[in-house]
């Protein structure tokens, strides 16, 4: 609805606000690769941070940042989907289901960097894991589980509720409506739900600070037991340092991050588009 | 006949014609309903409803809105309790064996008593998707594709898929879905077909091939239908039973309870005065 | 009138073992049914546990944490004592300045983020054509994908000496271009958000109005405007909930020091970039400099709590029907 284009003041003063939004987001980009330009190539790529500019890499934190992510994916999917179907398809009722429910989702608003602070203290301190990649992961996981869960349950919810009806009229059991109905047809809404917690984690930088990301590994995770690096604790480090050369760095290690989130978005498109046809 | 059977809860007299036996005699009633009710969160959507459902004919089902046609229905595949907070009480026997004890798998009932429902709510996909779904789910060994073509021929939609039952079922007319509706019933080879309101949302001709294709059906199959269309309950059954606020108000052959139906609720409905 | 079978569906059916009539309603694949069946709902109810238990083990560990603190500093010195220095030889714990900065910085962020993103949304609903939308549209998703610590990049090393052209004599660390940036930030909360509240309002309320033939303004201010505002003001507040909890901008940006301060030019130290930079990691556990990273969590949990539940509570009301289940 353009009920009333062109007319007057208004117009004007909201066509600005749209240009400065506009304006502010090109200025940003524009920033990032201006600054990363020089810098970013192969070598940066695979190599390790170093004391000095022209030497550093990115090879250890965009393997540590690979790593954070699958951990994250593996854990927080399955239970947050899982958990998404308890409530939507068997829990009762209750005010008491609800409570539950109500809760896990309140912490999809929580600030990450809370999360840092409970991870620090539940996996790095706690299970003694100290700053690894699996205390990393784990902290991750919590912090995408509520909105994988928050998203997935919406996603379920938009089953029309008469294609369930008609299954279990059909004389499907409960798992036979949820597997080859309600799930196929949720597929791509939840795979949206997933990415966005995926993206949102594989960026977050203050978690990971928190439970003690290191920034100078210089070889790269091999197992989830290795020292914590990420791109963007990296990405943090690195605009940190007053040093000469090191805030050209620092924007092409966020080039590489944002490259990252865009290949992610990407195989999501690609994932969806296929789940979508085929449940057309 | 009113044993108070409960939903989910133990059955207190389970009865001797619980037991397994030989095929009934044909002029046994498929259903019998004995002091059924059904309260959805504490209101009562059903109240004491006891009636015999004759095999192999037609039984409409007829009242206004709201007064409880659907919910009797689905009492009769166990529907009801999907809807969280629904209670069901009194007795259902289906072939003399009670459908509302703790040991009777609700799945194998709707196997056995098929529903097709008023939104033609087809599953995304193929027509043959749709239809397949039933007979995967409980477990069918045989050729999908020969089930498929004859659900379809019997549901009138064979040719009108052009034999190719891959079509997508979004690009269907109304009365197509709803026949696809009643093939994917079928193809579960159910005992009795439960409707309801299988025409409201069609147009006349639409309405027509479904009410022979319904005929077709007969005697092997039992239908139940609910419907708000006087003249389709008054052409296709042979019995009817008006419902009203829940309550069983008359139930006797359909040319008697149409022209000459002893509860004057009955009549101020099917005179369309208002009370 | 079961003798005949006139019909086209085949008497003996295939593949379909015969049930007999009156059994008790067991299907021949009952077992290995009911055994999938049981460990489908196991496996979902697992799931459930375990993202309550997860839940729980967040609310607990701080908690408990933030209890062990209160036990040794009292809660009324930490709102009201006026400085914050953990590791000082003699350490105060009064939360009030990082409160305050978090405050600044909030309050800052909304004056930028407010006024751009709601008249954003309101072009992008009523004044752009479908290109200017699909650029603006796609410019907001791209900005609210961005990592915050890449904001807080441009912030540091943009914003700052952008800012010293105007005011040379800025810190280095100051809470302007902390505001400015985090406002970017939010920025496609308010927009994207408030735009789905204006989609939810009828148009017939537009065209009563032209019909009426009252002006643009008229309707938006009178008509628009309030019968979106429940929806904007949840989108509002949820942005606040966001620049309240953001970390990386304000830690690159604001600096580190906890001070009140009104100047925006001077640095400033919020409750989130206290918890990022105090940990690394590496405070010793069971210490009280380790607990008030708890306390001030809880603090911060608190707050962003109270700002959902106030922005779930104004977007309320649209209620669901049940779902159909088993």
């Amino acid at each position: 609805m353009k009920a009333f284009r062109h007319q007057g003041a208004i117009a004007g003063v909201c066509s600005l606000a749209a240009g400065v939004t506009l304006a502010a987001g090109m200025t940003l980009l524009a920033v990032l690769l201006v600054q990363a330009r020089g810098v970013l190539d192969f070598g940066f790529l695979l190599g390790a941070p170093s004391r000095f500019a022209a030497q550093a890499g990115v090879g250890p934190a965009l393997a540590g940042t690979l790593w954070l992510t699958l951990l994250t994916a593996a854990l927080a999917c399955p239970v947050g989907v899982g958990a998404a179907v308890y409530f939507e398809e068997y829990a009762p009722r209750t005010r008491a289901t609800r409570a539950i429910e109500s809760a896990i989702t309140t912490l999809a608003g929580v600030p990450p960097v809370v999360f840092g602070v409970a991870g620090l203290a539940l996996f790095a301190r706690g299970l003694g894991l100290g700053p690894t990649v699996l205390a990393g992961g784990l902290t991750l996981a919590m912090l995408a589980l509520p909105t994988v869960l928050a998203t997935s349950k919406e996603a379920i919810r938009q089953v029309p509720s008469g294609v369930r009806t008609a299954a279990y009229a059909l004389g499907a059991t409960r798992w036979e409506v949820i597997r080859r109905q309600v799930l196929p047809a949720a597929a791509p809404a939840i795979v949206t739900g997933v990415t966005l917690a995926l993206a949102r984690t594989a960026g977050a930088a203050a978690p990971l600070l928190v439970i003690g990301a290191a920034s100078f590994i210089n070889y790269a995770p091999g197992t989830p037991g290795d020292p914590l690096t990420a791109l963007p604790t990296q990405v943090f480090a690195w605009s940190a340092r007053s040093q000469p050369g090191f805030a050209a760095v620092a924007a092409s290690a966020a080039v590489v991050l944002l490259a990252l989130l865009l290949l992610l978005h990407l195989v999501s498109l690609a994932l969806r588009r296929r789940l979508s046809k085929a449940a057309r | 006949m009113s044993a108070p059977g409960s939903g989910p809860g133990p059955s207190p007299r389970p009865s001797p014609a619980d037991a397994p036996r030989d095929a009934p005699p044909a002029r046994a009633p498929v259903f019998s309903l004995g002091d059924l009710s059904v309260h959805f969160g504490g209101r009562p959507a059903l109240s004491g409803v006891s009636l015999d459902i004759p095999r192999g004919r037609i039984v409409a089902l007829i009242g206004p809105s709201g007064c409880g046609k659907t919910t009797l229905l689905r009492a009769l595949n166990r529907m009801n309790e999907l809807i969280p907070g629904a209670r069901t009480t009194g007795s259902v026997r289906f072939d003399g064996a009670e459908l509302y004890r703790p040991e009777t798998d609700p799945v194998e009932v709707r196997r056995r008593v098929g529903m097709v429902f008023q939104e033609a709510a087809l599953f995304p996909g193929s027509v043959f998707d749709n239809v397949a779904f039933g007979p995967r789910a409980s477990g069918f060994r045989g050729d999908l594709h020969a089930l498929a073509e004859e659900v379809l021929t019997a549901a009138g939609m064979w040719a009108d898929l052009g034999q190719d039952p891959d079509v997508p079922a979004a690009s269907l007319s109304a009365g197509q879905r709803q026949r696809v509706c009643i093939a994917r019933a079928l193809a579960v080879r159910p005992q009795v077909l439960l409707l309801d309101e299988p025409t409201s949302a069609l147009d006349a001709t639409a309405t027509a091939r479904i009410e022979s294709l319904v005929h077709s059906l007969l005697p092997r199959l039992t239908v139940v239908l609910a419907t708000n269309d006087l003249r389709l309950a008054a052409r296709s059954s042979s019995v009817t039973a008006y419902v009203d606020r829940g309550e069983l108000v008359e139930y006797g052959p359909t040319e008697t309870l149409f022209t000459n139906p002893s509860d004057e609720r009955t009549e101020s409905y099917l005179t369309g005065r208002v009370r | 009138m079961a003798g005949e079978h006139p019909m086209t569906l085949s008497d003996a059916p295939q593949g379909v073992p015969e049930r007999p009539p009156g059994a008790a309603f067991r299907g021949p694949e009952t077992a290995s049914r009911s055994l999938q069946e049981r460990l489908a709902g196991h496996f979902f109810r697992l799931c459930a546990a375990l993202a309550a238990l997860a839940a729980a083990a967040v609310a607990v560990t701080l908690a408990s944490e933030t209890a062990l603190f209160f036990a040794q500093v009292s809660p009324v010195r930490f709102f009201t004592e006026l400085a914050w220095t953990p590791v000082a030889e003699e350490p105060r714990f009064g939360v009030l300045p990082l409160l305050a900065a978090t405050a600044q910085i909030t309050a800052g962020a909304a004056v930028v983020a407010f006024p751009l993103g709601l008249l954003t949304a309101i072009y992008l609903e009523y004044y752009s054509d479908p290109r200017a939308d699909g650029i603006l549209s796609a410019a907001l998703v791209v900005l609210a994908a961005i990592p915050t610590v890449v904001y807080g990049y441009v912030a540091l090393d943009f914003v700052t000496p952008a800012l010293r052209n105007i005011w040379p004599s800025i810190e280095a660390y100051n809470g302007i271009s902390a505001c400015l940036v985090v406002g970017i930030m939010i920025l496609p909360t308010v927009a994207l958000l408030s735009r789905s509240a204006l989609k939810a309002v009828p148009p017939s309320l537009v065209d009563a109005g032209l019909a009426l033939g009252a002006s643009p303004g008229r309707i938006l201010v009178r008509g628009i405007l309030p019968a979106a505002s429940r929806g904007i003001a949840a989108a509002l507040a949820l942005a606040v909930a966001r620049a309240a909890g953001e970390t990386m901008i304000v830690t690159l940006a604001a600096g580190n020091q906890a001070r009140l301060t009104w100047s925006p030019l001077e640095g400033l130290r919020t409750l989130t970039a206290y918890i990022a930079q105090a940990s690394m990691g590496d405070a010793p556990a069971g210490t009280l400099e380790y607990r008030a990273l708890f306390a001030v969590a809880t603090v911060l949990f608190a707050f962003t709590f109270a700002v959902h539940a106030l922005g779930g509570w104004l977007a309320g009301g649209r209620a669901r029907q049940g779902s159909v289940r088993q």
